[in-house]
């Protein structure tokens, strides 16, 4: 199994761990290697490991799924566009505007905690 | 003076000489700390079964006194807000902390050379490496700074040093001590172990570590193990199982010469001897490297720069460029490597490959053990490691060279089952260690027999 460059871009990006070029030449070829050498678990045949208990060991599907959260964060948050949730601008209370996108409160939700201009309003108080 | 003041003030005269000799089995001590907890033991009439024993405590185990860094600078400074819960344990049976011990960044290693801030060295021969990742615990002890000490294991990291210093190493099973404050690196691995100057000290400091705790959900419902039981005179009735795979072609021979001396102390002592296979032993190594990354990636994901130690944050676009940099340089070679190994490991088209099919090998692993402890065996025996302590540098360059240090050792972190280790003798004046593996929860049995072993065997005599 030969690890690509591509392949340490991608898997340090999913990691967040910045890598600089000289280390990903030197990681390209240490991975491989303990690759290679790992690669010897295929020898152990389906039967030998037929009986397994996968309780000691919950495995998932190899398959990416989709967000699994019953409501996507766009319907639960109370302010959300491109992607990110919309919060208020933290600036003195006199430059403060109303936050965009706000929706109505959702009866099926629990009560909204306190939003956060609410809570900065007394401690940003001269 | 007390007793606990007298028991601070000599253990730090031997810490101060330990380190005073390039040693660095310390990342953390101090004499006015020693003597603080010793007044307080002492005005609280402490008197529990380790009342003034003075104890150093891996860096990867949470303590309130000093920093707790796992040996690494993304951690640098970091003080829990809380203790581990085998501390709290040692603390109530009034012992006194030392300090807190080198390691391998995040336990990653077999040298302590991946520490941020430099290797212990081996107190028997300076020139060579203590093991790892708990060196510095093993140098602590075999320098003779303190008698007993805490260290943790994932892949063999108390029994590989305990074997490279010449001292005691036991590994329990996977729940016996509280995970709690065990800083996480392999989850399914992860065990709290202890080192001894012999086989009854370091039993006895796991006896008081040992039992349930309700603040880690993996722990055994089982009371506290205890004080050992004096050594017994023979070992009449008990069947020590070898297995063939431990001993292969070409094993160095002073490893070999030790543990057939030890195995003949073993059957003069009455011990039935006998011949054993766990077939699925070349696997382990593989199977770990594939288990323990996986895991360390997701276990090390919180370290981002916000939520613990320091941040790399000057002038960077947004706050994925802040963890990006932030763990690019607070780990170090080794954690990196590993991070980035679980996360390909995991990821999506390579799961079922790697991860799955070493989760699959890790069960046929297990139930290697389990068939062979069925069949009326106590106790297996096997070397502790393939060579003794080698020299500085000598792994650094080869990740997997180092890796295969840990052949004998990680089975049973995969198979949850207890081992020690403890000296049988030196080649070239270099410890050498023999493993006792037992069935799991079997500590008393192996800490028995270990005893036994301890007094026949003269682990100060050269074997060839």
């Amino acid at each position: 199994m030969s690890v690509t460059r591509k392949d340490i871009e991608k898997i340090a990006a999913l990691a967040e761990l910045g890598v600089d070029d000289a280390s990903a030449a030197e990681l390209q070829q240490q991975l491989t290697r303990i690759l290679d050498y790992v690669a010897q678990l295929s020898e152990v045949t389906d039967d030998a490991t037929s009986a397994v208990d996968e309780r000691a060991a919950r495995l998932r599907r190899d398959v990416v799924d989709p967000d699994p959260l019953s409501r996507t964060p766009e319907e639960i948050a109370p302010a959300f566009q491109d992607g990110l949730f919309t919060v208020p601008r933290r600036a003195p209370a006199e430059e403060r505007t109303t936050p965009p996108m706000r929706r109505p409160p959702d009866p099926t939700l629990p009560a909204s905690p306190p939003r956060l201009g609410e809570l900065d309003r007394e401690e940003d108080a001269p | 003076m007390t007793d606990f003041l007298r028991a601070a003030g000599e253990a730090a005269e031997r810490i101060a000489a330990c380190e005073a000799k390039g040693t660095r089995a310390f990342l953390a001590w101090s004499e006015a700390a020693l003597v603080e907890q010793a007044e307080r033991l002492a005005n609280a009439g402490a008197s529990g079964p380790l009342a003034g024993e003075v104890v150093a405590v891996k860096d990867v185990i949470a303590e309130s006194q000093f920093p707790t860094t796992c040996g690494s600078k993304i951690l640098e400074g970091w003080r829990s807000p809380f203790e581990a819960t085998a501390v709290r344990r040692l603390r109530e049976a009034g012992a006194i902390v030392a300090g807190k011990t080198n390691c391998d960044e995040f336990a990653m290693g077999s040298s302590t050379e991946w520490s941020a801030y430099g290797p212990s060295r081996n107190p028997v021969d300076p020139t060579r490496v203590p093991g790892g990742s708990s060196g510095g615990s093993a140098a602590a002890v075999a320098a003779g700074a303190v008698t007993m000490a805490l260290g943790s294991e994932t892949g063999g990291s108390v029994r590989q040093p305990a074997a490279f210093c010449g001292i005691v190493g036991i590994k329990p099973t996977y729940g016996r001590v509280s995970r709690y404050g065990l800083v996480a690196f392999g989850s399914s691995l992860d065990q709290i172990g202890t080192f001894g100057k012999d086989v009854t000290s370091a039993a006895r400091l796991l006896g008081v570590i040992s039992g349930r705790d309700d603040r880690d959900a993996t722990s055994l419902d089982r009371i506290p193990l205890g004080l050992p039981a004096p050594a017994p005179a023979n070992l009449k009735g008990t069947v020590i199982g070898v297995p063939r795979e431990y001993f292969p072609e070409g094993l160095h021979a002073g490893i070999k010469a030790a543990s057939d001396r030890a195995l003949a102390r073993l059957k003069d002592l009455g011990a039935e001897v006998r011949d054993v296979s766990l077939p699925h032993t070349k696997y382990a190594v593989p199977t770990y490297y594939i288990v323990a990354p996986a895991e360390a990636s997701s276990n090390l994901a919180r370290y981002d720069g916000v939520r613990y130690g320091p941040r790399a944050d000057g002038g960077l676009a947004d706050v994925r460029a802040v963890y990006r940099a932030t763990r690019g340089h607070g780990f170090g070679p080794e954690v990196r490597r590993r991070i980035l190994l679980g996360t390909y490991v995991l990821s999506a088209g390579y799961y079922d490959a790697y991860y799955r099919k070493a989760q699959h090998v890790r069960e046929a692993i297990r139930a290697d053990f389990a068939r062979v402890f069925a069949q009326g065996v106590h106790a297996l025996f096997t070397p502790t490691t393939p060579t003794p302590a080698f020299k500085f540098g000598e792994n650094t360059a080869d990740p997997l060279a180092m890796y295969l240090s840990d052949v004998f050792v990680c089975t049973a972190n995969l198979a949850w089952v207890p081992a020690l280790s403890l000296p049988i003798g030196r080649d070239q004046g270099l410890p050498i260690g023999g493993q006792l593996i037992g069935a799991m929860e079997g500590e008393a049995t192996i800490i028995r027999i270990a005893q036994a072993l301890e007094r026949a065997v003269d682990a100060t005599a050269e074997v060839r």
